[in-house]
């Protein structure tokens, strides 16, 4: 049981070679090493909640050192809703179809992203999370600018110069921190860096935030979103804007609430800039959205927005909002990438994601036709599907909580996503029977993907009453960080 | 709960065969009127959804009457749609936008109603859809209704903000903004294009079920979200305003929606006054004019189906032609005017009578003579105009008369229906308004029933004397509506340009926004 930290990272990390050796032996190899590792990992995802709902928090020294000394794993309620955001958006991206002769070097990735993103969310130290995120900024690069289309490599590079400097920006706070308090377990730190003076602590706070923002493409440091995943495989878009993109987020949150407090005072100016950026982040990206003329680059532009949506509840700093926040995360990722798996079926039949071309897929209406509308009524906030909850919380949180006008927003978000969901659903939807164009079928595998999100976005709506205690419990694992930190720093002898 | 069970049976009918559907729908709906009325279905339910508590309360009796007339207006109206041929998407769009409507009579929260509220529109976004009557008409309802929606969301979240909690029963504040929201769902004037413009644009059985709920369910929010706020003098001003836009209409369909306005009108003055009195006339308002409109939607229906005009001065008093038609107009007429013995007699005596004195009622009165006067114009240009007159005006040669199309069994039969209603709510009134509301009153005596009649008689005296000068000037003063929604498509639009101009690809720019940004949060953090 208290392995399971260590072989969520060990296991993806087993399928290059494995996938490397399957190559040479055929095709069905390559399928079988790729789902029994998908399935591992999502098998200990699941024990990992399981164990920790049963016992809290779930704690693995690297090697047996202690906290100062060596490097710690923990997982808590947090992230274990992280885990199972990555494995269910993962699933479905492994399941799409790729071409023959690309197949393992991308399976190979994505197994290698797995890991990283595994160890991000894992690791209590925050030179390793630095670690972690580095080698992940540099697969998705890998995985971003398959091909060579230049506007796919332009994309791509925008989003490694930018990352990287999102990423310089971060050592550059990671090397202050370790400075003022001599250690980079994330534990420790809750406990000596409360202690550094208050220019340090304002300082490190700036670039942390910058340098994630930069990550998970918050206004003004969203720049590169639009151009990189418009231009990437949608399929892996969906990976990086309904996963990547949310785990910086995660760090940022993670690494204030341990070494600052989500609830102290000397917390607030923070919280008032999540929330400004936050607001922008929702003008912009809607605004952005409206007169698109290619799928990709509208759904980047929406998912600029609903990361300011998920800020606004963070910058709320109650339980309920942090709440609507983290279910949010959830949500999004799993609306957003199955809308980029829908949009990665049709580009795989019309070579092109413009959405004047999309008459041309008018008639099958389950689908593109069904999930889209269903996934994008779940992005407008509209009852049957799941984002409504969250925008509900986030917008009621937010306005108890004194945030009138990005609560607002977030309400009128609705309103403009609606505008341009609209007019895409419609242009499946046109239903003029002679067309000039041969009929299209798309094969289950390009099917499945998007169907299995589609489901999961309205099963999740009907399993709200039991999905609630867990976001309650993240929510407070953030708001109080004392038992997190306290069973990473007593643990040392129990191994 | 009865309104959710429906929603839930839609989803589960959807898939079967169609004309099997029409008829399980509309069976459901006629046994959720009678459920209403003598409520064994009477369930609560409470629970907490993502920490917010909600539930379903027990019925009022008011709301056992109004439900009873929405589940069972719902019912013939799918009976009218019956001998229609593709009707699948139609009948589960009826039964979500109905469902929805009658679910909103029981909500105790905020939640649940915003839930319901919102799905009154996806029911309703199901109805027009599968009209495919052209895509701008969708997006503009859809559009409309989401303004709505965003209106009461963020004043469910001020409420809660001042209560902490979403209690319907706890509204202290964000009235503002349910307001707004209430505005827009019952189509007062600048709000109104949602509404004037879908109706007459899709098909005639379409319009019969869209136009009983969505402005039915602004005016239940109007006594749940904003009960006693004195709103009597806008719904009186609405209802004369919307009177005078009707009068201008020359389309059978842009007529009686104009006429829905005005209607609704009435109700939100009873119901948002706060006089009990008011509120129980506003009631039974909403269930009498549930019939007659639907009644009067049905003859346009049927007329426009058997002379293809939908416009009623080329319709060229043909209607005679069919005289049980002309009798179920007659009779729709009689109850919208308020002339005795029919029902809306019946709501506007009580409103009248429980507002009396006030501004509202002298707006009420004007707004009955308007009403009046638009249908006397109705029936003497559809149904008593001597035939061909409207044709030597006309230049342009006109199609031969045709024999008239038999009108089928089932649409007969929903109009009877409907006309009973009107008649039996018209005479009997005693019986519901004492079982439902507690209310004793009485209306047939000398100077009770003059009062419904005389406005009636100056109606027809001012069409016969000076209808021509009335209908030039108000083609001459009332303005066309503004068209909300293109200018703030406008507004964003342009906002949206600007910001494309600025994100013009180049690296060199998007990385000085990156430290642009860093030295705001920097400063802000180091100042604050």
């Amino acid at each position: 049981m208290s392995q399971i930290p260590i072989l969520l990272i060990i296991v993806p990390l087993a399928a290059p070679p494995l996938l490397f050796i399957a190559a040479k032996a055929s095709r069905f190899a390559i399928t079988a090493v790729a789902a029994l590792i998908a399935t591992a990992s999502a098998g200990l995802a699941i024990a990992a909640t399981a164990a920790v709902r049963q016992t809290g928090i779930l704690v693995y020294h690297v090697g047996g050192w202690t906290a100062q000394q060596g490097i710690v794993l923990a997982v808590d309620s947090l992230s274990v809703i992280m885990l199972a955001l990555i494995q269910l958006v993962f699933l479905p991206v492994l399941l799409f179809p790729s071409e023959q002769s690309e197949r393992v070097r991308r399976l190979t990735l994505l197994f290698l992203l797995l890991a990283a993103l595994h160890g991000v969310v894992l690791t209590a130290d925050i030179f390793n999370m630095y670690v972690f995120i580095e080698i992940g900024v540099i697969v998705s690069y890998a995985l971003l600018n398959q091909g060579n289309a230049p506007d796919r490599l332009e994309g791509s590079f925008k989003y490694l110069l930018m990352s990287s400097l999102g990423s310089l920006l971060v050592l550059l706070a990671i090397a202050l921190v370790y400075s003022a308090s001599g250690s980079l377990n994330l534990a420790y730190l809750a406990r000596t860096f409360p202690d550094a003076p208050r220019a340090l602590r304002s300082t490190v706070l700036a670039l942390l935030t910058a340098g994630f923002g930069l990550k998970f493409g918050a206004v003004p440091f969203h720049a590169w979103k639009p151009d990189a995943y418009g231009s990437a495989p949608p399929a892996l878009a969906a990976l990086a804007s309904g996963v990547v993109a949310k785990v910086p987020l995660y760090c940022l949150v993670r690494i204030v609430s341990l070494l600052y407090g989500f609830s102290a005072p000397s917390t607030a100016p923070f919280l008032a800039l999540l929330a400004i950026l936050g607001s922008a982040s929702v003008v912009v990206g809607h605004a952005m959205a409206l007169k698109q003329e290619r799928l990709n680059r509208l759904l980047s532009f929406s998912s600029v927005a609903h990361i300011g949506y998920i800020m606004i509840g963070f910058a709320t700093a109650t339980v309920v909002g942090i709440e609507g926040a983290v279910f949010h995360m959830l949500n999004h990722g799993i609306l957003k990438a199955g809308l980029f798996l829908v949009s990665a079926a049709i580009v795989a039949h019309l070579q092109s994601d413009e959405i004047s071309r999309m008459v041309e897929i008018s008639r099958p209406m389950l689908f593109p036709a069904l999930p889209f509308a269903l996934l994008a009524l779940g992005m407008i906030g509209i009852p049957p599907v799941v984002g409504f909850v969250s925008k509900w919380v986030i917008v009621l949180s937010g306005v108890a909580g004194g945030l009138l006008i990005p609560g607002i927003l977030v309400a009128l978000g609705g309103f403009a996503a609606l505008w341009y969901y609209q007019r895409v659903t419609l242009t499946f939807c046109t239903l003029i029977h002679d067309l000039p164009f041969p009929r299209l079928f798309f094969s289950w595998p390009e099917r499945l993907p998007a169907l299995f999100l589609t489901t999961i976005s309205v099963a999740l709506f009907a399993g709200i009453p039991w999905l609630h205690p867990y976001m309650r419990r993240a929510a407070l694992a953030l708001m109080d960080t004392g038992p997190l930190v306290d069973r990473i720093l007593f643990q040392a002898g129990s191994l | 709960m009865i309104g959710a069970a429906i929603i839930a049976c839609a989803l589960l009918v959807a898939p079967l065969p169609e004309r099997w559907l029409i008829r399980a729908a509309s069976v459901l709906l006629m046994v959720a009127a009678v459920a209403h009325i003598i409520a064994p279905l009477d369930a609560t339910l409470s629970g907490e959804f993502f920490g917010f508590a909600f539930s379903f309360s027990h019925y009022t009796p008011t709301a056992r009457f109004v439900g009873c007339g929405l589940a069972a207006f719902g019912g013939i109206a799918l009976l009218f749609v019956l001998p229609r041929q593709p009707a699948r998407w139609l009948a589960c769009g009826a039964l979500i936008h109905s469902g929805a409507s009658l679910a909103l009579l029981t909500v105790s929260d905020l939640l649940t109603f915003f839930v319901f509220w919102e799905l009154i529109t996806v029911g309703a976004v199901i109805l027009i859809y599968q009209d495919q009557v052209g895509f701008s008409v969708l997006r503009r309802y859809f559009a409309y209704q989401m303004a709505g929606a965003v209106a009461l969301l963020v004043g469910i979240a001020v409420n809660y903000g001042a209560t902490g909690g979403i209690a319907l029963t706890d509204i202290t504040a964000g009235h503002g903004y349910f307001l707004l929201a209430v505005s827009i769902k019952t189509a007062i004037i600048p709000l109104h294009l949602w509404l004037t413009r879908t109706y007459p644009s899709v098909s005639r059985e379409t319009v019969v079920v869209l136009s009983a709920y969505a402005t039915k369910a602004g005016v239940i929010g109007v006594g749940l979200l904003l009960p006693g706020a004195g709103l009597e003098l806008l719904g009186a001003a609405v209802a004369l305003i919307a009177v005078l836009y009707a009068l201008k209409q020359r389309g059978l369909r842009e007529f009686l929606s104009f006429h829905i306005i005005s209607q609704v009108g009435y109700m939100t003055a009873g119901v948002g006054s706060g006089v009990p009195l008011a509120v129980s006339g506003g009631y039974y308002h909403l269930v009498s004019h549930i019939l007659y409109k639907g009644l009067l939607f049905m003859v346009a229906g049927v007329l426009i189906d058997c002379f293809g005009q939908s416009d009623m001065y080329r319709i060229d008093g043909e209607g005679k032609r069919k005289p049980l038609l002309m009798g179920a107009a007659i009779i729709g007429s009689a109850s919208i005017a308020g002339l005795p013995p029919f029902n809306g007699f019946i709501s506007k005596s009580l409103l009248k009578h429980a507002l009396a004195g006030s501004a509202a009622s002298w707006l009420l009165i004007g707004a009955s003579i308007g009403t009046a006067l638009s249908f006397t114009k109705f029936l003497y240009l559809c149904f008593f105009q001597r035939t061909g007159a409207a044709r030597r005006e006309q230049t342009e040669p006109q199609p031969p008369t045709r024999s008239v199309a038999r009108t089928p069994a089932s649409q007969r039969s929903a109009m009877l229906l409907l006309a009973l209603g009107c008649v039996l709510l018209g005479t009997l009134p005693q019986v519901p308004l004492q079982r439902f509301f507690g209310v004793r009153h009485a209306f047939y005596y000398p100077a009770g029933i003059w009062a419904g009649v005389w406005p009636v008689l100056a109606a027809v005296l001012l069409f016969v004397a000076m209808f021509a000068r009335i209908n030039a000037m108000l083609q001459r003063i009332l303005p066309e509506s503004p068209g909300l929604l293109r200018l703030t498509r406008r507004m964003l639009l342009a906002t949206a340009a600007q910001l494309r101009v600025a994100h013009n690809g180049h690296l060199l720019r998007y990385i000085s926004w990156a430290i642009g940004g860093l030295v705001f949060v920097w400063a802000t953090l180091l100042l604050w």
